[in-house]
């Protein structure tokens, strides 16, 4: 038993993914792809070169159906591992899932009023340009601090602290959005605005997945590291 | 949206803490966060990660640990706390205490203690249409032309303090919070035309 909670190294991975389809992302983001046919989570991750304690720790985290989240067993955590997870998280929102939203906001809205579809639009772009900020100054800035911590020691001028008071919820925005078009969209019955809805509702919550793996793993796991120096 | 109540769970006990949270989860009609932690020595982490709403503990766990001292390590002065009774306790042992639940209270009585806390993010909606008066409509107007507060109160001759009172009345009553969601209700409703709004 590596971690604490609903999976451990020895249950199979389809059995995993089969329960509990949105780990689907997290299994990608570490690297691991389809094909594994009736091999253990521990025979998977060792044959793609995986830390199993730390993709333990982040499904474990994130595959409390009650919305409990749990205090991970930080100790067990690679660092590195979850920063390559994070980093790779951070690829799919800006290179894939939110250009894929735009597209398909576009497209939902051409053969409706264009002048919301452009008001849309503009409060989507403005949205992307957040995301990327925040992401921007995680992988500029924190994970670099992370990197150089482990390699040889504290830097004055950062600590985990500063991150963790400053790490805002993104994906209250993106919340927005579907709130107001849920609300106030003049709706055509086609297929396409109801099919971005559901984009947007998985995103939002895989946005926030994101943040509880950085608040409940990634900041303590730094913080312990800052405590032993 | 509405906020959801943050509430950590603080009980070393498995079955006490993971029955809690089920309860507070899954039986009540407040929309809920739970954090859990079942080490004492990590509560002061989890206060600053988590930042809870309320905290629940146990008061024969935290001996040593005093309700100011966590209060303070909360960040939060207006952390609530709330005792978990599982057993008889000397009543002056809760006073510090927002509110003290018993583990044979029914999950009525439970959430009736936990909305008496006042918490701003319980306060039940009021379902009334979230109308906007016609000068809420008339600052949106110019919210979504660009302009300022202090450009928004020469133009309806009102005070910059009046306008920011209006602009969190609608923030509230529409739950849009950014100038371009704003934007976006204007069109729609038909408030401005496209080529009013500015930046676009």
């Amino acid at each position: 038993m590596y971690a604490i909670g609903k999976y451990s190294d020895s249950d199979k991975m389809s059995d995993l993914i089969c329960n509990n389809y949105p780990m689907l992302l997290v299994m990608n983001r570490f690297g691991i792809t389809l094909g594994f046919g009736d091999q253990s989570i521990r025979e998977v991750c060792e044959n793609k070169g995986v830390d199993v304690s730390t993709f333990l720790s982040v499904i474990n985290l994130l595959s409390r159906d009650d919305g409990i989240i749990y205090n991970g067993r930080i100790k067990d955590i690679s660092l590195t591992s979850l920063i390559d997870y994070l980093k790779k998280s951070h690829n799919y929102f800006l290179d894939f899932k939110l250009p894929l939203i735009r597209e398909k906001l576009k497209k939902a809205g051409a053969t409706d009023n264009n002048d919301i579809c452009i008001a849309i639009m503009k409060y989507y772009d403005q949205y992307v340009q957040e995301v990327y900020n925040h992401m921007h100054y995680e992988e500029e800035v924190v994970f670099p601090y992370i990197k150089s911590l482990l390699e040889e020691g504290t830097n004055p001028r950062f600590n985990i602290e500063k991150f963790s008071k400053k790490h805002d919820n993104i994906d209250n925005k993106l919340t927005e959005l579907k709130d107001i078009i849920i609300k106030y969209y003049p709706g055509d019955g086609s297929n396409n605005m109801i099919e971005v809805l559901f984009d947007i509702f998985s995103c939002a919550e895989d946005l926030s997945s994101h943040s509880i793996v950085e608040n409940n793993l990634l900041i303590p796991a730094v913080r312990q590291i800052e405590n032993n120096k | 949206m509405k906020k959801r109540l943050r509430i950590l769970i603080a009980l070393p006990s498995d079955i006490l803490r993971i029955g809690f949270a089920t309860i507070l989860k899954n039986y009540m009609s407040i929309d809920v966060l739970v954090f859990e932690v079942s080490d004492m020595f990590n509560l002061k982490e989890q206060l600053i990660i988590n930042k809870p709403d309320l905290l629940i503990i146990e008061p024969s766990s935290i001996g040593m640990f005093k309700l100011d001292k966590i209060r303070r390590q909360a960040q939060n002065s207006n952390l609530k706390i709330a005792a978990l009774l599982t057993g008889m306790v000397d009543h002056r042992i809760l006073l510090p205490y927002d509110v003290a639940i018993s583990v044979f209270d029914t999950t009525k009585v439970i959430e009736k203690k936990i909305l008496s806390l006042k918490i701003k993010n319980t306060e039940k909606d009021d379902n009334q249409r979230q109308e906007l008066s016609s000068r809420e409509k008339e600052i949106v107007i110019c919210i979504v032309k660009g302009m300022s507060n202090q450009q928004i109160a020469d133009e309806l001759f009102l005070s910059k303090y009046t306008i920011m009172a209006h602009r969190r009345n609608i923030a509230s009553k529409l739950q849009i919070h950014s100038t371009a969601g704003l934007t976006i209700y204007a069109i729609v409703n038909k408030l401005v035309d496209i080529n009013e709004v500015k930046n676009l």
